[in-house]
């Protein structure tokens, strides 16, 4: 436009392979000419290969155990027949069972409470800019990203009989109790070393969740005279919502899968007393080869687990769109 | 070259809502036509119509004669600047120009060649590997014009390009885009919801409220002669100045309040209908206003400075006029209520015109030159 | 000095909470008899006695071959599968899309334990059993949900004009994927390998299921398996532990900026 020698429009176009275009236009555009919308849902067949994997490994395997858990499943030899409800019949009678779910529910009421106070106790604190608190906001998450093996064994060293704990304990003069040998403890020491790791996930949760509040709101209302607490209260508590609905959540689920975490600390001891309902699910499907029994287990367990989530997804959404 | 058609294009949501309605618009090849309207009213979705980028739910789009309402977008033959300029952050200002050349297999060379010969033209050549993000606003903006150019369609779509510039640049660019567009000869729709960018840059505008065409004119026929009082009120900065009168036909002179303002006997010969009607929405331009001196006749209101607005060549003075008119002009721009205090008018004023805010003045109005409308905004003939 | 309490007071915190941490690194580089009797004191001097033991087993090697493998070729196959279907739902915004999507978020909530039976079953059905491609094909689909999830997320700030520019120039949705989206996807990607890569690596049940014990055991199941035999031996256990868990820890340190992101990207959807 503004140098002066603009190449003449038709200039630009050369021959050669342009112009052999029109003739293969000719037939591209009748191929497309069922519009937009054909093409927008041809999209989806790249979606293909993950919602076939999906489908096979995910969404399938949910059909067969529900198809198992109305059936007595032998495959050792190779026997599958129908029994229609006994199997959660027996599990209904089943006091191992009833056991495992109970500590398994307490076990998630306690994670979806204590990382979410944890969590944002450690976010506030941590919330002024300065180095030290960049260097400690990275080194809180760590415990996320440890396997929960290694998780399981460390704790299980610290909390043995003769371990840390006990031994600090006893060197101010208290006879420290059997954390993993007694069976209430025993459960209690589990949900420690779960939530342990879940406090590290709702701290950086908590951290992004601060950091989105505009500093303006507080400095106003400094300006009208809010106390720390004030602020904290009518500011910081409702504007955390989401973050504190995506970290009760996660929570929930991450205890009611719970596994690794229990079979690297206590392998589902003393007796059976930390049992969760996944230990269950295992031990009865592979190692007792009652593949029907656990896969009624299981249903129960997806059902818990979605109405768990269901629930606590409602009533969090509702307070946060109240707030 | 091609001609762009709209015959009765129709745009409706599932939800029944129309975006656009009934739109009927036909842009002769090289012309360099404006959509323009208030946000919402349809422009856009016009536009991405004959885009191709939203299906046509009724009516039907010839581009060059043929009908385009099932051809998907890259077989239109039109290339579209978007308000965002929508640059692939990823690649280089040379990769962005030859995008398009890259998806239609163009071979390399001549893809650079291409690429180089549009770049110059633009004024981009030293910017060729740079990334868009180290690109200032005007230059993204030629960018996305190169983008365009280099495909040599028939029909440039221009989505408000120009809304993300500041004021000076956007003049500038103005200029720029209407040279090129004389030059390359494309025919060019160019939507924008600035009104002066439509007037400055439009062969011919077409106004739209709400979905409907309000009108097609070239611009100054648009100033002279709006269709309707929107079309009067949107277009023009300041804008119009409408004021509601009654009409006292036995008098032959238009009343609100203690204001008389006799009618011109070429208005009433142009305007036969103006004395059946008993009430008239009467719109003025600042530059057919005039302060006037206290002992001068004529057709004047007397009202008291409220604000004044000194640009340097002119001066534009707020009156607010004594009595009990309502002004007009609000309800016609739709949706604002009506400013409290009398009807407001703007004047134009020399520089060197002395008008302080809380001084009562008296302000000449040329009737020969104002436009009448009846109530429901329609023309008065 | 209000502040100086208050860094105080969470020094003090993370310090506490961090503790075990400190014990995995710290005893992994003392003495046995060091750990049983002190087990908080600094790893002063340090000792590689440990880590040279395990690392001499050679199993732990074997462990971190496997493992590295499994977790590449997963969020390798991930990355591919996933993305490709956030952008195929963030285009077509169809019916079917819908639904399909709200099946996968359903995956979100999925106990493994659930569905590891049948999915054992399902992969001897493919002749996958016991496998490390099997193995691999499970881990895809399991974590995948979770992917897609954050590949949306994103896609979401991606302006709807890019993608139009380029329908409008004629490139078809697999070009425009390869060309625009993906390129465009790459911090997405980079929190998605990193998360994802973490929890395969550290995924303990799964593997133990579907590999068994013949096929050679990842770095987090050779740690469990090894417990029996260190079980006297703290040294080497804190040794191994320490080599299963420096990965991901360095893993985490380099691109922790990714991670979090990408966790608060899947979190807030």
């Amino acid at each position: 436009m503004r140098a002066a020698g603009l190449p003449d429009r038709i200039g630009l176009r050369r021959g050669g392979p342009s112009a052999a275009a029109p003739a293969a236009e000719g037939r591209k555009r009748r191929r497309w000419r069922a519009g937009l919308r054909s093409r927008r849902s041809g999209v989806l067949i790249m979606g293909l290969p993950a919602t076939a994997l999906f489908a096979a490994l995910v969404v399938v395997p949910i059909g067969i155990t529900a198809f198992y858990s109305f059936n007595d499943v032998n495959f050792l030899r190779d026997e599958i027949s129908w029994v229609g409800l006994s199997n959660y019949t027996r599990l209904w009678g089943n006091d191992d069972f009833r056991h495992s779910v109970w500590i398994t529910a307490a076990i998630a009421a306690a994670a979806a409470v204590v990382p979410n106070g944890l969590g944002l106790m450690f976010a506030v604190l941590l919330d002024a800019k300065s180095r030290l608190n960049t260097a400690l906001r990275v080194a809180l998450f760590a415990p996320f990203v440890l396997s929960p093996v290694v998780v399981g064994l460390t704790f299980g060293s610290i909390l043995t009989d003769s371990g840390l704990v006990n031994a600090t304990l006893s060197s101010i003069g208290i006879d420290g109790p059997s954390w993993i040998g007694d069976p209430n403890l025993a459960v209690v020491s589990v949900a420690a070393t779960l939530i342990w790791q879940l406090v590290a996930f709702a701290t950086v949760i908590y951290v992004a969740a601060l950091r989105a509040i505009p500093t303006d709101l507080y400095e106003a209302a400094a300006i009208d005279g809010a106390s720390e607490g004030l602020r904290f209260r009518l500011i910081t508590w409702p504007l955390v919502a989401p973050a504190v609905t995506i970290t009760t959540l996660v929570s929930l689920i991450s205890a009611l899968k719970l596994y690794d975490h229990a079979v690297a600390l206590t392998g589902g001891g003393p007796g059976r007393a930390t049992e969760t309902v996944g230990l269950a699910i295992i031990r009865t499907g592979f190692s007792q080869n009652r593949a029907g029994i656990a896969s009624a287990m299981a249903v129960l367990l997806l059902v818990l687990t979605a109405a768990a989530t269901a629930v606590s997804l409602s009533l969090l959404r509702r307070r946060e769109v109240a707030l | 070259m091609a001609s762009v058609q709209l015959a009765n294009v129709t745009k409706e949501y599932v939800s029944g809502t129309a975006a656009v309605s009934r739109l009927t618009l036909d842009v002769a090849d090289g012309e360099l036509v404006v959509l323009v309207g208030p946000s919402g009213c349809g422009k856009s979705t016009a536009l991405r119509m004959i885009a191709g980028l939203e299906s046509i739910t009724e009516g039907d789009l010839f581009i060059g004669g043929e009908r385009m309402n099932d051809v998907a977008s890259h077989e239109r033959d039109i290339a579209m600047v978007f308000q965002s300029y929508a640059l692939y952050p990823h690649l280089t200002v040379g990769e962005n120009m030859g995008f398009s050349l890259r998806v239609g297999r163009v071979p390399k060379r001549e893809r650079a060649e291409r690429v180089r010969a549009v770049a110059r033209t633009l004024g981009l050549d030293e910017l060729i590997d740079r990334k868009p993000r180290e690109l200032s606003g005007g230059q993204r903006q030629r960018v996305a014009m190169g983008r365009a150019i280099i495909r040599e369609p028939q029909v440039f779509l221009m989505d408000e390009p120009l809304s993300n510039l500041d004021a000076k640049l956007r003049s500038e660019m103005r200029a720029e885009i209407s040279d090129l567009q004389a030059r390359l000869g494309v025919t060019t729709i160019f939507v924008t919801h600035d009104q002066v960018e439509a007037m400055t840059m439009g062969h011919r505008v077409a106004v739209l409220r709400e979905g409907e065409l309000q009108q097609v004119a070239a611009p100054y026929e648009l100033y002279r002669h709006p269709a309707n009082l929107f079309v009067a009120s949107f277009i023009g900065n300041p804008s119009m100045s409408i004021l509601r009168f009654a009409v006292e036909a036995e008098h032959r002179r238009l009343a609100a309040g203690p204001a008389r303002l006799d009618i011109p006997e070429p208005v009433l010969a142009r305007r036969p209908g103006l004395l059946g009607t008993a009430e008239a929405l009467v719109g003025l331009r600042p530059e057919h206003l005039r302060l006037a001196g206290d002992a001068e006749s004529g057709n004047a209101l007397d009202g008291v400075v409220r604000g004044v607005e000194a640009l340097g060549s002119d001066t534009f003075v707020r009156v607010e006029c004594a009595g009990s008119a309502e002004s007009a002009s609000d309800a016609a721009a739709g949706g604002e209520s009506p400013t409290p205090g009398g009807p407001m008018v703007t004047v134009r004023a020399p520089g060197s015109a002395s008008a302080r805010p809380g001084q009562h003045c008296r302000v000449a109005v040329d009737l020969d030159e104002a436009h009448f409308f009846d109530p429901a905004g329609d023309p008065i003939r | 000095m209000k502040r100086q309490i208050r860094a105080l007071v969470a020094v003090v915190a993370s310090a506490l909470f961090l503790f075990p941490l400190y014990l995995v690194i710290a005893n992994a580089l003392k003495a046995d008899e060091e750990i049983v009797n002190q087990p908080a004191k600094p790893p002063l001097p340090p000792t590689l006695a440990g880590l040279s033991a395990v690392v001499e087993g050679g199993e732990v090697t074997a462990g971190l071959r496997n493992s590295v493998l499994i977790t590449g070729s997963t969020i390798a196959l991930i990355m591919v599968v996933a993305s490709m279907l956030a952008f195929a739902l963030h285009v077509s915004n169809s019916r079917l899309g819908n639904a399909l999507n709200a099946v996968i978020l359903f995956g979100l909530i999925l106990p493994t334990p659930v569905i590891l039976i049948p999915v054992f079953r399902v992969l001897k059905f493919l002749s996958l059993q016991n496998s490390f491609p099997g193995l691999v094909l499970f881990l895809c689909a399991y974590y995948a949900p979770f992917a897609v999830l954050v590949y949306r997320g994103f896609l979401r700030s991606v302006p709807k004009d890019l993608i139009e520019a380029a329908l409008m120039d004629g490139a078809s949705y697999r070009f425009i994927y390869w060309a625009v989206v993906l390129p465009l996807l790459r911090p997405a990607t980079a929190s998605v390998l990193v998360i994802t890569g973490v929890w395969v690596w550290n995924d303990f049940l799964n593997p133990l299921v579907l590999l068994g014990p013949l096929q050679g055991n990842t770095v987090t199941v050779g740690l469990y398996r090894s417990v029996g035999q260190f079980s006297i031996n703290f040294g080497e256990l804190f040794a191994y532990m320490l080599v299963a868990s420096a990965p991901v820890l360095g893993f985490y340190l380099v691109l922790q900026r990714h991670f979090v992101r990408g966790l608060i990207a899947g979190a807030t959807k």
